[in-house]
């Protein structure tokens, strides 16, 4: 086996995780942006 | 036919849950801040999720799974040039923290702040011009690569390209920058779970010995080596990360995000977070490519292979989850591309030449209509044009038709005092003319003299177009200093957002 295959795909490892960790958080997170978005108005308060 | 009443049930279902939650939300677009900027609501969470929807359409996965399948591993170095680059722009702020403090909508409002009016109606026609050419065959990839998915054969893709079309139109037109943001969310979260999901699955079908053997015989030394790769080497590289750079900075888009961010704070942390993501984003599809060339051998077709692969290694209803995460994957960037141009060609065009100005309503309209406009064209265009090389390449190369000179343009704009009106607008146009020379002379590249050759080496011509504009800026600028004094940005022009 090539040696480059083991050092791509650790790095493919790495980076994946990388990928789906941060969507993970910001998946769960991101809720919370959107109800700011649409639900409060400029000054931080519910829109009424 | 790979498709199963399941996977239909779950497409239909999914597809028409991001037209109903599009078309609920335009009822948040009170004015024109909040048709193209979102009223700057958006914050860390929400800016990345969108950010990298836009920047990951089913076309990323076409173009990222052939470089897989044509370089091997050595195409993964993309994705690391592209890390470092969005990770830079968002840790330093390099531009788009000065663009978000002084409230900017569009990078060529930019350019009248700093230069004049001439100035925007220029930078906005290149960036109008370059950014339509470069999103012209993402509305045909998408048709191949989902047909391929769906194992229809290319006598669906008229009909795929449509479909996609009618939907991501109907939101996007009437709800501007909060339907594309909230139906990017959902679109992120649904293609993650895809993505996720797939690379399971192929990771289950292939195994590292399958994959070193494919590479090594198919690609030898250059499928592990990007240097030694002939598609790549180091000329390449540069090109990438400098791309990369005034991509991340300048490709508005993605610099919509920032520009949409709650404050420059918000929008540094958003480009760097998402920078972090740039690796994975290019490594998974291009490993997906890999594998094609382990399961198929080399014999297929470079944008048909990584589709049929999935098309044969999912099972029933996870077929229909990754054709709907690939719609998001589309419809996200569509969203964000279309508004971006259409508000370009309205705001820094359309609206510059009228005397006056036009009103926020009309504004608002006059976008809409350009959006359909920009809707037709990519049916048409798509349609009818044949890409001459890779696909990666000419994304690339119409991207830097504007990037270059932006680059040359907005960072001497921000950071020196002597940059003019006339170095900006030499900037803009030698940044453009090499690209669109490539574009054309391509098409006869068997028949051009060989002093004229290089212009069909995209690699060259990249570089090229990003040296002549920041020559043009330099020269420009410091030719004309007597007669076109420097204007610095009118403080009292600013409003602080």
């Amino acid at each position: 086996m090539h040696d480059g295959v083991i050092i791509w795909m650790s790095l493919f490892g790495i980076f994946a995780t990388l990928f789906f960790g941060i969507a993970a958080v910001v998946s769960v997170k991101g809720l919370d942006d959107v109800r700011d978005l649409l639900f409060t108005n400029n000054d931080g308060k519910e829109n009424e | 036919m790979n498709f199963s009443p399941l996977d239909w049930v779950i497409m239909i279902g999914y597809l028409s849950t991001t037209i109903y939650i599009g078309l609920w939300v335009r009822k948040y677009v009170e004015n024109l801040q909040g048709y193209i900027v979102a009223g700057r609501k958006i914050k860390v969470s929400l800016g990345i999720a969108t950010f990298t929807a836009t920047e990951l359409g089913t076309v990323t996965f076409v173009y990222f799974g052939e470089l897989g399948y044509v370089a091997g591993f050595s195409a993964f170095i993309i994705g690391i040039l592209a890390l470092i680059s969005y990770t830079f722009v968002g840790k330093t702020g390099f531009i788009i923290e000065k663009l978000r403090e002084y409230g900017m909508m569009t990078i060529p409002e930019f350019y009248q702040l700093r230069f004049n009016k001439k100035v925007r109606i220029l930078g906005g026609s290149i960036l109008f011009i370059g950014g339509v050419l470069n999103m012209g065959i993402f509305l045909k990839f998408d048709g191949i690569f989902l047909s391929e998915v769906m194992g229809f054969g290319p006598q669906a893709v008229g009909f795929i390209m449509a479909l996609m079309l009618v939907v991501v139109m109907s939101y996007t037109i009437l709800g501007g920058m909060f339907s594309v943001v909230v139906t990017d969310f959902m679109q992120y979260v649904v293609l993650s779970i895809a993505m996720l999901i797939t690379t399971i699955f192929v990771l289950l079908e292939v195994d590292l010995t399958q994959l070193s053997t494919a590479v090594t015989s198919n690609l030898g030394e250059g499928g592990f080596n990007p240097i030694e790769n002939t598609r790549f080497g180091w000329s390449f590289i540069v090109w990438i990360l400098v791309t990369n750079v005034a991509a991340a900075a300048l490709w508005q888009p993605g610099t919509s995000k920032a520009l949409s961010a709650k404050s420059p704070a918000v929008a540094k942390k958003i480009f760097w977070v998402t920078g972090l993501t740039f690796a994975g984003r290019a490594m998974i599809p291009m490993f997906w490519g890999i594998a094609a060339l382990a399961y198929f051998g080399a014999g297929e077709s470079t944008t048909s292979a990584m589709p049929m692969l999935l098309g044969e290694v999912l099972p029933v209803g996870f077929l229909g989850l990754l054709v709907a995460g690939l719609l998001a994957a589309s419809m996200s960037t569509y969203s964000s591309y279309v508004l971006a141009w259409s508000s370009v060609l309205t705001l820094d065009v359309l609206s510059s030449l009228k005397k006056g100005g036009y009103s926020e309503r009309k504004k608002i309209l006059i976008t809409r209509v350009v959006s359909g406009f920009i809707g037709l064209f990519l049916l048409v265009f798509g349609l009818w044009y044949e890409i001459p090389e890779t696909a990666f390449q000419y994304i690339f190369i119409t991207g830097t038709m504007y990037t270059a000179g932006a680059l040359g343009t907005v960072t001497a704009g921000l950071y020196w005092k002597k940059a003019n009106d006339i170095g900006a607008n030499a900037a803009l146009i030698l940044g453009a003319i090499v690209p669109a020379g490539f574009l054309i002379l391509e098409n006869f590249s068997e028949t051009l003299p060989n002093w004229l050759a290089f212009f069909t080496n995209v690699n060259i011509a990249g570089m090229l177009s990003f040296v002549l504009a920041a020559l043009g800026m330099i020269l420009g600028s410091l030719l004309t200093q007597k007669s076109n004094p420097a204007k610095l940005i009118n403080e009292s022009e600013v409003h602080y957002a």
